[in-house]
């Protein structure tokens, strides 16, 4: 015991003496590598305006790429820079000259937050309007920037998932491209933000807060299909603002466990989840050489070195879930007619470690041929996901949550036929009706034209099915609960990285 | 000459009580205060708050319903400060963009505001017109208001999670800092500072707007560690609301209140504490909070209870809120004052309308009768939750304005 507390202390004193030795570069945060190395972007707060500024690493010198005015009547903000490979630096930008309620009124400019691009001391804006673009980075050919996005509406005045923080793309080269969705956000207490794509150019990492007081965390999907993406941050951890390595296998990011001083630098090895805290900091980048990486702390910018020991030993890849076959350990039958609530006790109390799920056969409108199913996956903080088997009548689903916690997919989001839809534990399931979007209100019937809702709590131990149908139209045939991977249900996206 | 003097006695007190009489239907009692409580948030699509015209309308709209005094809403933390604070700092606060870790609100202007960041400053101009007015003015503080979607937590809070609380699975819930912490504590009370130097003449804590916070999440390391030396070898309870547990979280809760209170007798300033859910148990700010109201009005902490909402039965709203609130009147000590929420808020159940709708009456009918028991009962006065949107409707507003 006294030789394992000694190992802690040394360990402790290392990273101590390690941090001391950081070097501080300038004063500012959020930094931003450039692809050759040479410069670095940041941003830096200063009469509560925050500025945009490029300093040369080798002469010291900075080159202010937007520093807000200090006039009061103007609220001029740039922040998150990020480099293309051709010395083009992307970043997000507003310039408030106008009141919120002139901006929201008819009169006046609509004023939201830009994305700007800026290359040899001259800007142009690439996205703007009365929404908020910002978290951009390139593609690793500089040809895509990916970006998080919040506003607007879509067609007919529907509900647009860029309302809600979601992750969009946009062609690097046009002159005002339009943003084009690429993951919405899960639900209305949700958002996802800080895309940045590996160097391989195949994979797609970003944060996401999850649910109502949730905390972030951070998740990698395949760059040609976001839908196919995992949790890679633990479910104990505030995790956010990823970068990669070069190795396009580990990335550095910002985050925070029970017990740390504060946010700190950390690095996964995202195969197998495996973590190891650098230092405390924030809003770390990586050199392109793969050997130094910036972050900021308390209001400095540092350069650490890091080497092999500062990387994980990837961990023993965790049970596959996925991979036992389906069970069913009981079965309702009729569950339910219209307007009755019926409780669903499972037989078994869920577990990380093991998939559950619930599979409901329904009829609709007489027709038999529309069922779904729910899965549990492992790890902490258990997520379901959302199948549709049968798509016929159901083309949209909105899932709202309970006070507790939240889950679910964007409502213009179709679901389509065997494709994973991640949801969280706990959610409530509102299902749509002939593509409608339903908005029920405290039991009353939702309104028109939707036909009906029928939703289901989903709790460790059981179920709730519920449902608010006009005419009668629908009728849950059957309801199985079991363990193991259902049949006709695609496999989540599985690591290692092949 | 005895009979002409009777005759201008008489002819005197005639017109005395004709002018009495012609006033508007009052109380003997002396006359409630009517506070107002603003926040300039839903307000936001209504005018613009940003600039002192806007300010100054807010102020006529609360004379509407015949207001005494408008409690200026600011948070506890974080977000919409209203005012330049040194502990919230701009621009993280209200340009959500800038800070990575919040998500962003999806409504409208208000969530555009910078009234912390304008070429004025808020609170002193609005006081100055209350007191052209002759409108009493104070703070309406939440505790600390967060919303589920996290894009209200407080800067300070974001910018340091190892004081954020904690389940008793040791998973962080980022909502709240922890008062169990000393660094927490003093920043808290930073804020008290904060809000005492803008010199407001009352500060009413509402206790409701806390983010869903309770004990349920104060399982940090100071309080286990607390749980250890006092329990040795038993591990902390698994229910929250376990009586030694509910003693060792109000350590700091009640220590906190302490502290704000001493600060706000020294300056001159009535501290009120708003309590949501009252019912004749009265323990439901104990068990949520730690927060015995009893005692700090005992100890002259406070110099006033503001019962939110009372938790009344359907069947016979009028009656048992008039149980309920006789009774928290009857805990008051020490010259404390007792206020209750007339609101057209419809959240707690306790709306006007609702109580209208549950007595078979009109809603200025509910009103007259919530009024006569705040008269009858002693109470000092009503809130009125919250003064947005016009949302008190023309026949209430009547109604209050007799009182």
């Amino acid at each position: 015991m006294v030789m394992r507390a000694l190992m802690a202390a040394l360990a402790g004193a290392a990273l101590c003496a390690r941090g001391a030795q950081d070097e501080s570069v300038v004063a500012g945060e959020n930094p931003a590598i450039s692809r050759d190395g040479r410069r670095l972007a940041f941003q830096r707060i200063e009469n509560r305006r925050c500025h945009l500024g490029v300093v040369d690493l080798a002469t010291g010198r900075i080159e202010w790429v937007a520093r807000g005015d200090t006039d009061r009547t103007r609220l001029e903000n740039a922040c998150h820079p990020a480099w293309g490979p051709d010395g083009s630096l992307v970043y997000s930008y507003a310039n408030m000259t106008n009141t919120a309620y002139e901006r929201f009124s008819a009169k006046g400019p609509k004023l939201g937050y830009a994305l700007r691009v800026w290359k040899d001391g001259s800007s142009r804006e690439l996205v703007g309007g009365l929404t908020r673009n910002f978290s951009p980075s390139f593609t690793p050919d500089g040809r895509t920037i990916y970006f998080c996005r919040q506003g607007g509406r879509g067609a007919a005045g529907r509900h647009d998932f860029t309302r809600r923080m979601g992750i969009a793309r946009v062609d690097a080269a046009a002159e005002h491209p339009d943003p084009l969705p690429v993951i919405g956000c899960p639900s209305r207490d949700a958002g996802l933000s800080q895309p940045v794509v590996s160097p391989d150019g195949r994979w797609l990492a970003y944060a996401e807060l999850s649910r109502a007081y949730g905390i972030w965390g951070i998740k990698v999907g395949r760059l040609e299909n976001p839908k196919e993406q995992m949790s890679v941050s633990s479910g104990d951890q505030s995790a956010y603002a990823p970068n990669w390595f070069p190795d396009s296998r580990h990335i550095v990011y910002t985050g925070f466990s029970v017990g740390d001083p504060g946010w700190c630098v950390y690095v996964m090895d995202v195969a197998s989840g495996a973590m190891k805290r650098l230092c405390e900091g924030e809003d770390a980048c990586v050199a392109p050489d793969g050997r130094t990486i910036y972050y900021s702390l308390r209001g400095e910018i540092r350069r650490r070195a890091v080497d092999a020991a500062d990387f994980p030993a990837p961990a023993p890849l965790p049970p596959d879930p996925s991979l036992q076959p389906e069970q069913v350990l009981a079965r309702y039958d009729t569950v339910t007619t219209n307007r009755t609530n019926k409780v669903i006790k499972a037989p078994h109390a869920c577990s990380p470690d093991t998939v559950h799920f619930y599979r409901y056969k329904f009829f609709w409108d007489g027709r038999p041929d529309a069922f779904l199913c729910a899965c549990a996956f492992g790890g902490a903080g258990s997520s379901w996901s959302f199948v549709l088997d049968h798509a016929s009548t159901m083309s949209g689903v909105e899932i709202g949550g309970s006070s507790t916690c939240t889950a679910g997919i964007g409502d213009e989001i179709g679901v389509g036929m065997h494709e994973i839809t991640s949801i969280i534990a706990g959610g409530v399931v509102y299902n749509s009706i002939d593509g409608c979007v339903p908005m029920p209100r405290r039991g009353r019937l939702p309104r028109d034209p939707c036909a009906g809702v029928w939703h289901m709590n989903i709790f460790p131990n059981g179920g709730r099915l519920n449902d608010r149908v006009k005419d009668d139209k629908l009728r849950v045939e059957s309801v199985e609960m079991g363990i193991g991977w259902p049949k006709n249900v695609p496999r989540p996206l599985v690591f290692p990285l092949p | 000459m005895k009979a002409e003097r009777h005759l201008a006695t008489t002819f005197a007190l005639a017109l005395a009580l004709a002018a009495g009489g012609a006033a508007d239907v009052a109380p003997a009692a002396p006359k409630l205060e009517k506070l107002a409580l603003m926040d300039s948030l839903d307000m936001a699509n209504w005018c613009d708050v940003e600039t002192k015209e806007g300010c100054v309308k807010l102020v006529e709209d609360c004379l509407r319903p015949g207001s005494t005094g408008i409690l200026w809403r600011d948070k506890g933390g974080g977000g919409w400060m209203r005012y330049p604070s040194k502990e919230e700092v701009a621009p993280k606060t209200s340009e959500y963009v800038i800070e990575k870790r919040r998500n962003l609100p999806r409504f409208g202007a208000y969530w555009a505001l910078r009234l912390d960041n304008l070429d004025f400053e808020v609170f002193p101009f609005v006081y100055e017109e209350c007191r052209r007015r002759n409108l009493a003015y104070g703070i309406h503080q939440t505790y600390e208001e967060n919303h589920t979607s996290n894009h209200s937590q407080s800067q300070w809070t974001i910018e340091h999670p190892q004081f954020w609380n904690c389940a008793l699975d040791g998973i962080p819930w980022p909502g709240h800092a922890s008062l169990a912490y000393p660094e927490v504590m003093a920043h808290k009370l930073r804020f008290a500072d904060e809000h005492i130097a803008l010199k407001p003449q009352k500060i009413f804590i509402d206790m409701w707007r806390c983010g869903h916070w309770s004990l349920r999440w104060e399982y940090v390391k100071p309080n286990l560690d607390r749980w250890a030396a006092l329990y040795p070898g038993e591990p902390p309870p698994k229910d929250w609301k376990d009586d030694r547990w509910t003693r060792l979280c109000a350590e700091s809760t009640m220590a906190y209140l302490r502290e704000y209170g001493r600060r706000c007798k020294a300056a001159g300033i009535q501290l009120v504490i708003g309590l949501p859910e009252m019912d004749l148990k009265d323990d439901f700010a104990w068990r949520q909070y730690g927060l015995d109201w009893k005692l700090l009005m005992a100890e002259g902490t406070i110099n006033g209870i503001w019962v939110m909402n009372a938790k009344y039965d359907p069947a016979r709203a009028m009656e048992s809120t008039r149980e309920i609130l006789a009774y928290v009147k009857s805990k008051c000590v020490n010259g404390g004052k007792a206020y209750f929420g007339v609101n057209w808020y419809p959240a707690r159940g306790g709306g006007i309308a609702r109580y209208a709708q549950l007595s078979g009456c009109t809603s200025a009918e509910a009103t007259r009768r919530l009024m006569e028991m705040l008269s009858t009962l002693g109470y000092a006065g009503a809130v009125f939750e919250c003064l947005d949107c016009h949302c008190y409707p023309k026949d209430v507003c009547e109604e209050l304005r007799k009182w």
